[in-house]
């Protein structure tokens, strides 16, 4: 069906516009990436997140909604923003301009004439530019995945070399056992003061900071090991952890991971279950806080108060509070502002303390977590909304058929997928209006659900059918129709 | 069997516009003029003999192929020069012939650069910076690029210079002596009187007369214009049994109708008169063709 000549043509009179707006999303792309940091995210999620739980304990830095579980990676970054808007923006500008210049302008400008006086029939023809929209959409997005998994490489080393953090080798050093050894059995660490010192220097924090870290990956792995023996997702499990009930094999799995005794593990669970009940577990900060019993100590803690106490000690160390708030280790390690903090803010030393200790051994975990690239997640993104386009481009290109001038064409092949996005929009904004979702194409690509671990086989299923039947009848209506060459 | 063949072709735009029940043949070897004004449904029949639109009712067939349902086994043999040239923007003289070629399968552009040297085309500009008449050069060339058998040309001279009009008549007379059919359609009685065998006149998407170019050459009907001494004579002369098509009474002047055999009668006749002089007046396919646009709009 599709002719190699028409399509060569058609390539060499569309290639420019792919190419320009390849590059523009391309770019887009990797200047967000490229300036992607985990601590800087982490200030603006305490900036943002001054409501529900303390910051830092739950709460994305978009409030709640995007990032789930605390833990902001550059897929999740890209779902967020990138692919909900300007990422999304482009591409459809690319596909309405694109769908119409390749049937319904040349109609219009009467150009095809000379492509159907020849012995190429309607069906090749249209057969051939619908193909050419497809796979210069496809290779757009090629792209756009390529250089982000480049960018994310370069600037983040995040697809591959170092796999260990510097504290796992430097205390595989000291034990004479391999890196892979201590990630396996990260006890190791805390069972030997002098490994633990080790790490905290390689990591650059405070000893009690970093055994909290410690702690806090060890949690994370439970976590993952308790959703694969739950055999659910890790976020089914962390939304509803009351799941566990009373699971013994849940409760080896935390006491040798934590190096507790079970009987210990299981009364703690039923307090968690109790406490938890319908709740769910916002990362994995929020069960080491509880695990150790330091959210007594934190529930009190007001975001204003703490921001009060933020200040004074900005004012006392002679520094802005915002510059404070990524170096929180000198409030720890400076006894007098400390004081100063915890005359301010009302709250007393030791819990200040125990606050900023768990501030400094998240963004630790973050960190890593951050620069932790997911590959599948990335590239699902791209396959998301490459097939949403492929969607949408139907809709273009069946107006493109169907009319024979560009203007009726683009009114509706072009305000139906805006219509689309703008529905979306508003739909996302306000949950009173949050049915509009029904009505639009864009409900089907959910960036955030992709990154958030939830089910969209479906929607990708349904896209990639809404599309091709929106071609078919394209070439089919084209094939019949009059043609006023 | 007739090369193009449109039988009882019926599209009805509505308020009067499109063709109704037109029938016509093109037989192998000859030029069919096919003359009218703009709107008068050209440009429609030509659209239906390409497979661009679906008759509402009769069909059309070249080669005895249906247009509409194969139209692409046709295409090999037939030429479409389009009434309106639009070329795709990107693309240089060069670069569009070449995709032609493409298109056709064509390897040896030989044919085509002679075609351009012939209508002396530069094929080095873009086709965004050509001007009316070079695209229609350009379209020339295209539509003859594969040496078709049949020609579907739409107003063909629209936008060439007198030079090139000329050129383009020599060639069309050419490719006939080489035994092409030819459909041209055009609203120039000068072009039409030059290069076609056989007219049709079309009106408002109706055929009106089907005729051969020698009929009109071999007329024997002939009208004098004759310029009377004075208006005496001129009304003695109106006494006899002369038809007349227009009296001009201020200048003395009329036009008088007869048969050929008639001839000696009338000059024996107009031998009684003052006549200060006498000439033919040549009827021309201009006039013929008026006779069908006039009776409406102004009777006589
Ligand atoms: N697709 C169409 N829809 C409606 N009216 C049309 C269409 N194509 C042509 N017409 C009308 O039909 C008439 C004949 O047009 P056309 O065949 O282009 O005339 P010509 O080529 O003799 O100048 C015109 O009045 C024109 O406006
Ligand atoms: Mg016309």
């Amino acid at each position: 069906m599709l002719n190699k000549a028409v399509f060569k043509q058609t390539l060499s009179q569309n290639w420019k516009l792919w190419a320009i707006l390849t590059a523009v999303t391309s770019l887009i792309a990797v200047l967000i990436i490229r300036t992607f940091d985990p601590h800087a995210m982490r200030l603006a999620m305490m900036a943002f997140g001054a409501d529900g739980p303390p910051a830092g304990i739950g709460g994305g830095p978009f409030g709640t909604g995007t990032d789930r579980f605390g833990m902001l990676t550059i897929p999740d970054l890209m779902a967020s923003g990138y692919y909900a808007m300007i990422g999304l923006i482009m591409p459809l500008v690319y596909v309405i301009i694109t769908a119409n210049s390749l049937v319904a302008s040349q109609i219009d400008r009467g150009s095809m004439a000379y492509t159907l006086s020849t012995p190429i029939t309607r069906a090749k023809v249209v057969f051939t530019q619908a193909v050419y929209l497809i796979v210069a959409l496809a290779s757009m997005f090629a792209v756009v995945t390529f250089a982000g998994l480049a960018v994310s490489q370069v600037s983040h080393n995040a697809l591959w070399g170092s796999n260990h953090t510097p504290d796992v080798v430097a205390t595989a050093e000291l034990l004479g056992v391999s890196n892979q050894d201590v990630e396996d059995n990260l006890q190791l660490i805390l069972n030997n003061p002098e490994a633990i010192a080790v790490g905290a220097e390689a990591r650059g924090v405070s000893e009690e900071v970093y055994a909290m870290y410690v702690e806090l990956l060890l949690i994370n792995q439970a976590i993952d090991g308790t959703a694969e023996i739950m055999d659910v997702t890790r976020y089914e499990f962390m939304e509803n952890p009351a799941m566990v009930g009373g699971n013994n094999e849940v409760a080896q799995l935390f006491s040798r991971l934590l190096s507790v005794n079970v009987d210990t593990v299981e009364s703690h669970m039923e307090h968690l279950v109790d406490d938890l009940y319908g709740q769910s577990i916002e990362s994995p900060t929020m069960l080491l806080v509880m695990m150790n019993g330091l959210d007594h100590y934190m529930q009190g803690i007001e975001m204003e108060a703490l921001m009060v106490g933020a200040d004074a000690a900005a004012e006392y160390l002679g520094m802005e509070t915002v510059e404070l708030m990524t170096q929180l280790h000198i409030l720890a390690n400076d006894q007098n502002a400390l004081r100063v903090a915890s005359e301010a803010s009302g709250i007393d030393e030791a819990t200040l303390l125990a606050f900023i200790n768990v501030q400094l051994a998240e963004a630790e975990f973050e960190f890593d977590q951050g620069i932790y690239f997911n590959i599948g997640n990335f590239v699902n993104l791209n396959v998301g909304i490459f097939l949403l386009m492929f969607a949408i481009g139907g809709v273009s290109f069946v107006f493109s058929c169907i009319f024979n001038l560009t203007r009726n064409s683009l009114a509706l092949g072009a305000g139906i997928p805006l219509g689309f996005f703008i529905l979306n929009m508003m739909a996302n904004v306000s949950p009173d209006l949050a049915n509009l979702r029904f009505f639009t194409l864009n409900t089907l690509y959910n960036p955030t659900d992709i990154t958030g671990g939830y089910s969209f086989t479906p929607q990708f299923i349904a896209m990639t059918a809404v599309g091709m039947t929106l071609y078919l009848v394209g070439i089919i209506v084209f094939k019949k129709k009059d043609l006023p060459l | 069997m007739s090369i193009i063949e449109v039988k009882g072709l019926t599209k009805d735009f509505g308020r009067g516009r499109g063709v109704f029940d037109v029938s016509f043949a093109v037989e192998k070897g000859e030029v069919f003029g096919f003359l009218g004004p703009n709107g008068a449904g050209k440009t429609t029949t030509i659209r239906h003999l390409m497979g661009f639109s679906q008759p509402q009712v009769g069909e059309t067939r070249i080669l005895s192929k249906d247009c509409w349902g194969q139209h692409h086994q046709i295409k090999n043999h037939v030429g479409y020069l389009p009434g309106e040239i639009s070329l795709p923007d990107h693309l240089t003289g060069a670069g569009f012939i070449k995709q032609m070629a493409d298109f056709r399968k064509i390897k040896d552009l030989s044919y085509a650069n002679e075609l351009t040297k012939r209508f002396v085309l530069d094929t080095s500009i873009k086709l965004k910076r050509m001007s009316l008449g070079t695209k229609r050069k350009l379209a020339i060339v295209t539509a003859f690029l594969h040496d078709p058998d049949v020609l579907l040309l739409d107003e063909p001279t629209g936008g060439l210079d007198p030079l090139m009009q000329d050129n383009f008549i020599q060639f069309v007379k050419e490719e006939k002596k080489r035994g092409k059919t030819i459909l041209l359609s055009s609203h120039i009685f000068s072009e039409v009187d030059a290069t076609c065998d056989r007219i049709a006149i079309i009106k408002e998407g109706k055929l009106v007369s089907t005729f051969s170019a020698n009929e009109l050459k071999h007329n024997t009907r002939k009208e004098w214009k004759v310029e009377f001494a004075n208006r005496e004579e001129m009304e003695r002369f109106l006494q006899k049994d002369f038809e007349i098509s227009l009296a001009k009474k201020e200048a003395n002047q009329l036009h008088i109708v007869f048969h050929d055999k008639d001839t000696n009668a009338f000059l024996t006749e107009l031998s009684n008169y003052k006549v200060n002089f006498f000439s033919e007046i040549k009827f021309t396919l201009e006039d013929y063709f008026m006779k069908f646009y006039r009776k409406e709009d102004e009777p006589c």
